[in-house]
């Protein structure tokens, strides 16, 4: 799989793992508000923009300034699934 | 027709609004040994308490919507059932001891019942949200998610024991209320150490939960100890007798620290609702 195909899928993971703890409303609007990522309504990762690293930090941001340790926590086990990605935890 | 309780809210919240103002007018001066104007102002408590706890459970409702069938809308849940609680609580007191045919020592232990299951929901939902974000996360967490409709049906069936058969429940209550334990309080040390868990739970919150933790935190300490205020007040006044004054001053300042406490949870609930709609 292609860096950024899995930037996708890993990014897709955590949408659909919050939209579980926060609810999928909250979960999409946060991710929407993340530049160059595109989501669709049901979750779907249709774009991560020219930068797929940033665009992941920067969801991850978002994500633990609203729910601080929850995201911490729940985003460990998906974060190993991608040992190839170089990732800031 | 599918009916949804939205539709049912505008209209119920006129009905609350309206209704303290007939109340207040019609028992106005029905207060032996106080004056007129006091009596309204004792009436007046009953209901601000009563009207805030509404508002306070409506707005926490919706915010429990918001985050629909997800980890922290069971959470927000039981947020919702310890406001229902304390809203059903202003009820049962603004109804009063003659309507429920019982004194006021056992209208003092009912309510405190219904008080240990509202400080019960908001620990359960804090305990699930602080299980949320520890690192160690039990393998029965999932099993607890859920447990909120077992929980809710276990309140309202309280509820409607205490509002139904609590006359016919009286000798029972009087076992506690004739003892000594009743005379030393002892309902109302239960509710500190409740309060002290819940406190500590809500400073964990604060610290590590981001928005939503800040948004929840201060208000909800605000009113977590402004009701240990409350039931310190009972203790001294009630219980032991140190401060003495009349039902009417007891029970007005009783309503103060109420009414500041439905603020409080109304305010939280408010924020949760409000960022949850700007995210």
């Amino acid at each position: 799989m292609h860096e950024k195909e899995q930037y996708t899928a890993l990014i897709s993971e955590i949408i659909k793992k919050q939209s579980l703890i926060l609810g999928p409303e909250i979960a999409i609007l946060k991710a929407r508000s993340v530049p160059g990522l595109m989501v669709d309504n049901d979750g779907k990762v249709t774009g991560v923009g020219e930068n797929p690293k940033e665009t992941l930090q920067n969801l991850v941001d978002q994500y633990v300034e609203l729910s601080g340790q929850i995201v911490k926590n729940a985003l460990g086990s998906i974060f190993a699934k991608y040992p190839e990605l170089e990732i800031n935890k | 027709m599918k009916l949804s309780i939205r539709k049912f809210i505008p209209v119920v919240s006129l009905a609350m609004v309206g209704m303290p103002l007939v109340a207040s007018a019609a028992s106005a001066g029905d207060i032996t040994g106080e004056s007129g104007s006091f009596a309204a102002i004792v009436a007046s408590g009953f209901w601000l308490a009563f009207l805030g706890f509404y508002f306070a459970a409506v707005i926490t409702f919706f915010a429990a919507r918001k985050f629909g069938k997800s980890t922290l809308g069971t959470i927000f849940s039981y947020f919702f059932m310890g406001a229902g609680t304390f809203f059903a609580i202003a009820l049962f007191q603004t109804l009063g001891g003659d309507f429920f045919g019982i004194s006021d020592p056992s209208m003092d232990v009912w309510w405190h019942i219904m008080f240990y299951m509202a400080f019960a929901s908001y620990f359960y939902g804090l305990k699930l949200l602080v299980g949320l974000g520890s690192a160690d996360q039990s393998s029965d967490q999932s099993m607890r998610i859920g447990a909120e409709k077992i929980w809710s049906i276990v309140t309202v069936a309280v509820f409607l024991i205490i509002f139904i058969f609590a006359k016919a429940l009286d000798p029972l209550v009087n076992v506690y209320t004739s003892s000594v334990l009743y005379s030393a309080g002892l309902h109302h040390f239960l509710a500190f150490i409740i309060a002290g868990f819940l406190a500590s739970y809500l400073l964990g919150v604060k610290k590590n939960f981001g928005q939503i933790g800040r948004a929840i935190a201060n208000p909800m300490i605000l009113s977590v100890g402004v009701l240990a205020l409350q039931h310190f007040w009972e203790l001294l006044n009630e219980s032991w007798q140190v401060i003495i004054v009349t039902s009417a001053v007891g029970e007005s300042v009783e309503k103060i620290f109420l009414t500041i406490a439905a603020i409080g949870i109304g305010y939280a609930s408010w924020r949760l609702n409000s960022f949850a709609r700007a995210s």
